[in-house]
């Protein structure tokens, strides 16, 4: 019994790697959009100040570059501990009870995301059935962008939802234990 | 129910939700759903309140809060960061408290690349923490002056705090900029004056070394940064005199911190890779603030509180300043418990018609607020900063020890607070003279 519970946290702790290293992969590529941000707005200044020709397209894409850095850069903060929160009241509590706390927590934030991301979809979906586009000189389709948000919440929800199934897994097996 | 009742309860679920360890972010979001869910039943409402966020995410200004992470990250993580630390310590070593002098002027100067505390409170703190410690220095007071330091990064800039005021309350972010150094520079030098002050009076908690450098040796390391300083001065000047807009310079000076890196030769794929990792994990983190605090600021706004709010602190038969001293006074308790950034994001929509109504200037304000998040980051029961710091030092302090060693550098921001409300012009006089 014990054994198996035992090999399932292993698998579960398997897949949560994985999970964790993907969502670092992506947070990666994020990372050198930061540098295509860099570049291509250094070249639209160097553009306009010394040829006095602007690009037509640093303005827009740049920002939505900024909302894929955000929502698919956003997945791997969660588990390399870069969402900010206060651990005064979880530092004291004893193992089992922290844990329990944290699950709570998670479910609080996890249906927050939950809400995100319906809404996104709704948003997302919008925007694809009636075809809407940026007002601006690029006038691109918006249902990319917007799909960022629904990929980012996604991402987000996932980790949460395997902390919480893993702190369920380290309680039962916790409680398996001392029966 | 009344209006106050309703602010009331989401403040304290507000905080009961923070305590329990719920991420800023998400206390912020799940708060405003729950409240949509109260407020306007049915889906519709979560539509508006969820989504309330992605406008601001579609702003050409906020472009430039990833460009100044990574430039302070790129910074930090190549010779740069421990060359001008470098120069600060030869400088300052001979001083009583040299080493807290050091990293006070280390704060400042690495507060002028970097636009938000976490990152100056660790650059710092991985630099003097432990110098300081091997030294005998106090470690409670160590540990303070190096929170204290790191939020200096708020105030001077470029600040991450000040763009997301300057985007909110349609100020421009080149005056707001201006407005900051001389505040920024003033809360350095009383920190000085400070930590003079108590190694004089009380030698033990800061023991003197002997290690002395001269005047050859201490301007031969300004040679070793002399091309940050310039990036800095470059990055500046065009915000301030308008010739690039905050985006535009923080593309060219990450550019340029990029390229002098890699002329030292001290950056490889490794660092860059790392750099580049903390900069999207500090940009999703502060991305995702804003999504929460923006839903929690619409809905105390379309509750009505926000209204009701104003009408009753415009109607109070006191004088504007006064009513400056409140709003102070409620930025420092919220500084105690609440991440800047989300501070930032969820008031300054509900101020701004209080600010109008009375007519205060909103520039002189936002300082005034950046100042008191100075002060908020390093207030107990949860102020950031601490908690970086004692992450730095571990087993080497005690939380209370730190927190005690903090309330000078409070009293010291609270101090620049009353010095700007008196003389107004500390912050408006470099602003004025631009064109």
């Amino acid at each position: 019994m014990e054994q198996k519970a035992v090999s399932e946290n292993k698998l579960l702790n398997r897949i949560i790697d994985t999970i964790s290293s993907f969502d670092e992969k992506l947070a990666e590529v994020a990372g050198w959009v930061v540098v295509v941000m860099m570049l291509t707005i250094s070249y639209d200044v160097a553009m306009r100040y010394i040829f006095n020709a602007p690009t037509t397209w640093s303005f827009e894409i740049n920002r939505y570059m900024l909302i894929f850095v955000v929502f698919i850069g956003g997945g791997w903060t969660l588990p390399s501990g870069g969402h900010v929160s206060v651990d005064i009241a979880t530092e004291r509590l004893m193992e089992r009870k922290r844990i329990l706390l944290d699950t709570v927590t998670s479910l609080m934030a996890g249906t927050y995301v939950l809400v995100f991301l319906i809404q996104s979809i709704v948003f997302t979906n919008d925007a694809w059935e009636h075809n809407v586009r940026s007002t601006e000189y690029l006038a691109w389709p918006l249902w990319p962008i917007r799909m960022f948000l629904v990929i980012g919440a996604a991402m987000l929800l996932l980790e949460y939802v395997i902390r919480i199934i893993k702190n369920s897994a380290t309680l039962c097996l916790a409680t398996d234990q001392t029966s | 129910m009344e209006w106050y009742i309703i602010l009331f309860l989401l403040v304290t679920s507000l905080m009961l939700f923070l305590f329990i360890g719920v991420p800023v972010a998400f206390s912020l979001g799940f708060l405003s759903i729950i409240a949509a869910l109260i407020f306007w039943p049915g889906t519709s409402g979560l539509y508006g309140v969820a989504l309330a966020g992605y406008g601001h995410m579609g702003n050409y200004t906020l472009v430039c809060v990833p460009l100044f992470i990574l430039m302070a990250q790129l910074v930090m993580h190549s010779r740069m960061g421990t060359d001008s630390y470098e120069v600060a310590d030869r400088f300052l070593r001979r001083l009583p408290g040299g080493l807290g002098m050091t990293s006070t002027v280390f704060g400042a100067i690495f507060g002028a690349v970097c636009g938000a505390s976490t990152a100056g409170t660790a650059t710092v703190g991985l630099l003097s923490l432990p110098e300081m410690i091997q030294r005998r220095y106090n470690p409670g007071m160590s540990g303070a002056i190096v929170a204290f330091s790191g939020a200096l990064s708020i105030l001077i800039p470029p600040s991450v705090i000040l763009i997301l005021y300057g985007t909110l309350a349609n100020e421009s972010i080149g005056a707001l900029f201006a407005g900051g150094i001389i505040p920024g520079i003033l809360m350095t030098f009383l920190a000085l004056a400070y930590i003079f002050l108590r190694v004089s009076l009380n030698p033990e908690v800061a023991p003197r070394d002997d290690v002395r450098f001269t005047w050859q040796e201490k301007f031969r390391s300004l040679w070793k940064v002399w091309s940050l300083l310039l990036v800095i001065l470059a990055l500046l000047s065009t915000i301030y005199s308008g010739i690039a807009t905050p985006t535009e310079a923080s593309a060219i000076a990450c550019l340029l911190v990029f390229i002098i890196a890699l002329s030292k030769r001290s950056l490889d794929l490794k660092t860059t890779r790392k750099a580049l990792l903390h900069t999207v994990r500090t940009t999703a983190m502060i991305g995702w603030i804003i999504i929460g605090a923006t839903s929690f600021g619409y809905v105390v706004i379309y509750s009505g509180c926000a209204a009701e709010l104003t009408d009753w602190v415009v109607s109070l038969p006191v004088p504007t300043n006064v009513v400056v001293i409140l709003l102070m006074f409620g930025f420092l308790v919220m500084g105690m418990f609440l991440d800047p950034a989300a501070i930032v994001m969820m008031t300054t929509p509900i101020i701004m018609p209080i600010l109008t109504a009375l007519q205060i200037d909103t520039l002189w304000f936002g300082i005034l607020m950046a100042v008191n998040m100075c002060a908020g980051n390093i207030s107990p029961p949860m102020g950031l900063n601490l908690y970086i710091v004692k992450g730095l030092m571990p087993g080497q302090v005690k939380l209370g020890a730190l927190f005690k060693a903090a309330v000078p550098f409070i009293l010291l921001d609270v101090l620049t607070i009353v010095l700007i409300m008196i003389f107004p012009g500390i912050v408006t006089w470099l602003p004025s003279l631009m064109v």
